[in-house]
């Protein structure tokens, strides 16, 4: 089934917004909540709702274009490109996750907690998630 | 010519005055003259065709005075560097106000006197003047010396003559000089232009500041003005200093003066009345020496309308921002009513106006001394004199706090104002019979006993949440 | 649409729209090249300005070319509002030359002055006059003006048409300074803190409206704020001003990418700095150095590398 699209950005984050609007649509094409033929709004529409400059909104929407992910149709906006129609395999999602992963374990180490702590912790929270996944 | 630019800058003189309102004090100087140009018309003997045109001639005068002095409102700085066509409007519009202005009063002139072309030239150059004392108000110095010394006035005439006889190319070149002039008034961004803007600021900044019974503030006063200042006002930063060195939490209500801004004003009057005291006395001692037949004691009596009334005047001042300044600047003064230590409601009012009158009759006291002593040089009647504008001042205290105590002090002219000025009468009446000034005193002292008796708390308490 | 089309001429298809906005983009992304096509909207050069004895610009470089938008940031009293002033001719400066529009910024002509909006931080607006009296005589003196957005604005950002400006709040001035600036539709917008007294919605309406005039007319916007996330969203470009310089112009999301915070030893992190050679150092700070274009997987083990914010950039560059 698919959600209605939206992006969210956080500005003060170190990563540029045009990064973020990628990896949201990225993580939400792989887990399957936005499928193929979905219309993505305008350049224009997006920009205003989020108050942000349309030249970064241009900048993802061509990156993502640029990786497949979307495709430019004349005269109408861009839709998410066909060949996503299913959730990608769980390896390709797993390439994903990756890089969350690693991130989490450098704290770990830098924390000092020792790695079956962390799965524990990791364990408990795929369980019973205490706070939703905004993206 | 852009029609609607020029429509605009007119309404705008309108809505927004240089001084709010202006028109006002344009109407009531219409009044006001209204009566003598009338009189002087007929007493000329020229009918009532004359009077008319004496009398429109005052109110062109006004419409001249509101007229320009709508225009520097909105020549700022910036609207002259960004607004597209607003300088050459208000040129345009300036010289045509002008021209049509100084054509309608040389018709008028020509009705009442038979002017001719020298009422065009007359009109001319009284509103050039206009113009040129509203853009830069500092030159009203310039004008009141030259006009003060009638001396000017002959070559003035002479030149107005002669542009009135003159060819009419000559009178078209100077009328297009008078034109180059007018536009180059209008600042256009200047550095000259900045400077003026500031200064027009300053102006009304201290405008408004007098009027909220506020010093003006010390951020907009140039350097050589605050070193000015500081040769006033040295003896308040000692009484400051002292008091500061004090152990917290003694003398709550002298330092809610200090945080006022009130506190140790006394202290810059005893300074002044010493050197105005000073100034006197090296002027007759000078005076007696440069010239011995003058008698010392008739400067003095000359005097005596600058003595009393100046020096009472002075002390009526220090009286009318003081409660007023509380509701001024209500958040700063709530928090100092607030502070710890000082008495609350009935008791901070009574005691801010118990030490306030203690203040006055001390400086009253000290005042009037000083003004004896001097007066005791000159003849008896001087003596009079000022003992009776001293004990018309005395019971002042009582008016204005019976005022400041219902709220009803609206800073600003005041009739409690011209009581010094107005004591003259009585002061004069007693001076011409003579009465002793121990019996003027006593008769001040009794109306003060008075209204000592009739005196109850004040209805209103402090803070009151503003 | 192309960007460095003239205001009137704006393409009627979104294809195209994206497809130029991408193009342009790509142009973008690197720093303006000396020999861009389109002629720079501002062009500062070798603008110094002192206050009596203390210098507050140096021979300062800048250069904007249209349909950017530029946040400038700086320290407090590091002379933001002067550079502002001085690039709109409103103070004279002692040496340089600035040119908007191809034109002397001390000489602009009328139609030059119709293309600029400037929204300065003190309010300059008449105090007697109520707000609906003083846009209709703005109105009288610009050949443009959007009457429809005017209203919108007033009424979406509740700003009392009746009342004298002197009696509004500080919040409500300043919007009513906002609306009287973009209602000729410029092309060069000047922000002077614009938004210090604005509540966050009408921050983030007003962020719209931007966006709305960049994306309908290319308007060329110069903003300068303290408020960084504002920047972020709205601003392409930043320019950080520094001992009255302009230190470093670049596209936000490339210096987000490039930049790094280095911290550890002193030592440790003069190898770190080594041994990524041609990555720049931007800031030495005690344990805290800001690089430029280093490599962060090639940290050694000293060495903490993060991503850095554009606050560590304000902290670092300003």
């Amino acid at each position: 089934m698919d959600t209605p699209i939206q992006f969210v950005v956080a500005p003060g984050s170190p990563e540029p917004i045009y990064r973020q609007l990628v990896e949201q649509l990225r993580r939400r094409v792989a887990a399957g909540q936005w499928v193929a033929g979905q219309e993505l709004p305008s350049v224009r529409e997006l920009a205003l709702a989020l108050a942000v400059n349309p030249m970064t909104v241009s900048k993802a929407y061509g990156l993502l274009e640029a990786e497949g992910l979307l495709q430019r149709r004349r005269g109408l906006s861009m839709v998410i490109a066909p060949g996503h129609r299913k959730p990608l395999a769980t390896r390709e999602r797993m390439d994903q996750l990756r890089p969350t992963l690693v991130r989490a374990a450098a704290e770990a180490r830098q924390l000092g907690i020792p790695p079956e702590q962390v799965l524990q912790l990791l364990q408990r929270l795929l369980e019973r998630p205490e706070t939703g996944d905004p993206t | 010519m852009n029609t609607t630019a020029h429509r605009a800058i007119v309404r705008l003189s309108w809505q927004a005055h240089t001084q709010p309102g202006a028109w006002r004090y344009a109407l009531g100087f219409v009044v006001l003259l209204m009566a003598p140009a009338t009189g002087v018309a007929l007493a000329m003997g020229q009918g009532t065709g004359a009077a008319l045109a004496a009398n429109g001639l005052l109110v062109l005068a006004a419409l001249a005075w509101l007229a320009c002095d709508g225009l520097w409102t909105q020549n700022t700085p910036t609207l002259a560097r960004l607004l597209p066509g607003q300088v050459r409007a208000m040129q345009e519009l300036l010289v045509l106000l002008v021209f049509v202005l100084a054509a309608l009063a040389a018709l008028l002139l020509h009705a009442w006197l038979g002017l001719g072309w020298r009422g065009f030239w007359a009109a001319m150059l009284v509103l050039l003047m206009v113009v040129a004392v509203q853009r830069e108000p500092w030159l009203w110095i310039l004008a009141w010396l030259g006009f003060s010394g009638v001396w000017a006035l002959g070559p003035v005439r002479g030149l107005i003559d002669g542009l009135a006889a003159a060819p009419v190319p000559l009178q078209l070149a100077a009328a297009l000089g008078c034109a180059l002039l007018l536009a180059a008034s209008i600042g256009r961004g200047g550095r000259w232009h900045h400077a003026s803007q500031a200064r027009r600021l300053r102006g009304q900044a201290g405008w408004q500041a007098m009027k909220e019974g506020r010093p003006m503030p010390v951020a907009m006063m140039p350097e050589w003005q605050l070193r000015l200042k500081g040769l006033f006002v040295w003896p308040q930063q000692w009484w400051r200093r002292g008091l500061l060195s004090q152990p917290p939490a003694s003398h709550p209500l002298a330092r809610l003066e200090l945080g006022m801004g009130i506190g140790g004003l006394w202290a810059i009057q005893l300074w002044v009345l010493a050197l105005i005291a000073l100034a006197l006395g090296t002027a007759v001692a000078v005076l007696s020496v440069v010239r011995p037949s003058i008698d010392g004691s008739l400067v003095i009596h000359h005097a005596r309308f600058g003595l009393s009334i100046g020096a009472f005047s002075m002390l009526a001042g220090s009286l009318h921002t003081q409660l007023s300044m509380l509701w001024s600047r209500r958040r700063d003064q709530a928090l100092l009513v607030l502070m710890p230590g000082l008495p609350q409601g009935a008791e901070l009012s009574a005691g801010l106006e118990q030490r306030w009158r203690r203040q006055y009759l001390l400086q009253w006291a000290l005042l009037t001394l000083a003004v004896l002593g001097l007066a005791a040089f000159g003849e008896p009647r001087t003596l009079s004199f000022v003992a009776a504008s001293a004990a018309c001042v005395l019971p002042l205290v009582w008016w204005v706090q019976h005022a400041q105590r219902r709220l009803r002090d609206r800073v600003g002219l005041q009739a409690w104002m011209l009581v010094a000025p107005l004591s003259s009468l009585p002061a004069a009446l007693a001076a011409s019979y003579e009465v002793p000034a121990g019996l003027s005193l006593a008769a001040g002292a009794a109306v003060y006993a008075l209204c000592a008796w009739r005196h109850k708390p004040p209805p209103v308490l402090l803070p009151f949440g503003r | 649409m192309n960007l460095s089309l003239p205001w009137w001429r704006t393409p009627r298809r979104a294809a195209d729209r994206t497809l130029s906005l991408h193009a342009q983009t790509a142009a973008a992304a690197e720093e303006p090249a000396d020999d861009m096509a389109a002629a720079p909207t501002v062009r500062v050069h070798g603008l110094s300005l002192a206050y009596g004895r203390t210098p507050v610009l140096q021979n300062l470089d800048w250069r904007l070319q249209p349909g950017q938008v530029v946040g400038l940031l700086g320290r407090n009293g590091a002379g933001k509002t002067s550079l502002l002033e001085c690039l709109l001719g409103l103070r004279d400066a002692q040496a340089g030359e600035v040119q908007l529009f191809g034109q002397s910024s001390m000489t602009l002509d009328d139609s030059a002055r119709a293309r600029i909006g400037y929204v300065p931080q003190q309010s300059d607006l008449f105090e007697d006059l109520t707000a609906s009296q003083l846009l209709a005589y703005f109105r009288s003196f610009y050949p443009r003006w959007n009457t429809g957005k005017v209203d919108s604005l007033l009424s979406r950002w509740e700003v009392p048409t009746g009342t004298p400006i002197g009696r509004l709040s500080g919040g409500q001035q300043q919007r009513l300074s906002i609306i009287r600036a973009l209602a000729h539709d410029p092309d060069l917008l000047v922000l002077d803190e614009p938004v210090a007294s604005l509540d966050p919605l009408v921050r983030r309406d007003f962020l719209r409206e931007l966006v709305g005039q960049v994306l309908d007319r290319g308007t060329t916007v110069v903003f300068s704020t303290h408020i960084l996330s504002d920047l972020e969203r709205v601003a392409f470009n930043v320019a950080f001003l520094q001992t009255g310089r302009i230190a470093l112009q670049a596209p936000l999301d490339a210096l987000l990418e490039e930049v790094v915070l280095a911290t550890g030893s002193e030592s440790a992190l003069a190898a770190f700095a080594a041994a990524s050679a041609p990555a720049q150092v931007l800031s030495r700070q005690a344990g805290r150095w800001l690089l430029r274009g280093a490599d962060r997987s090639a940290a050694p083990a000293g060495v903490l590398v993060q991503p850095a914010g554009l606050e560590d950039l304000f902290e670092a560059l300003t």
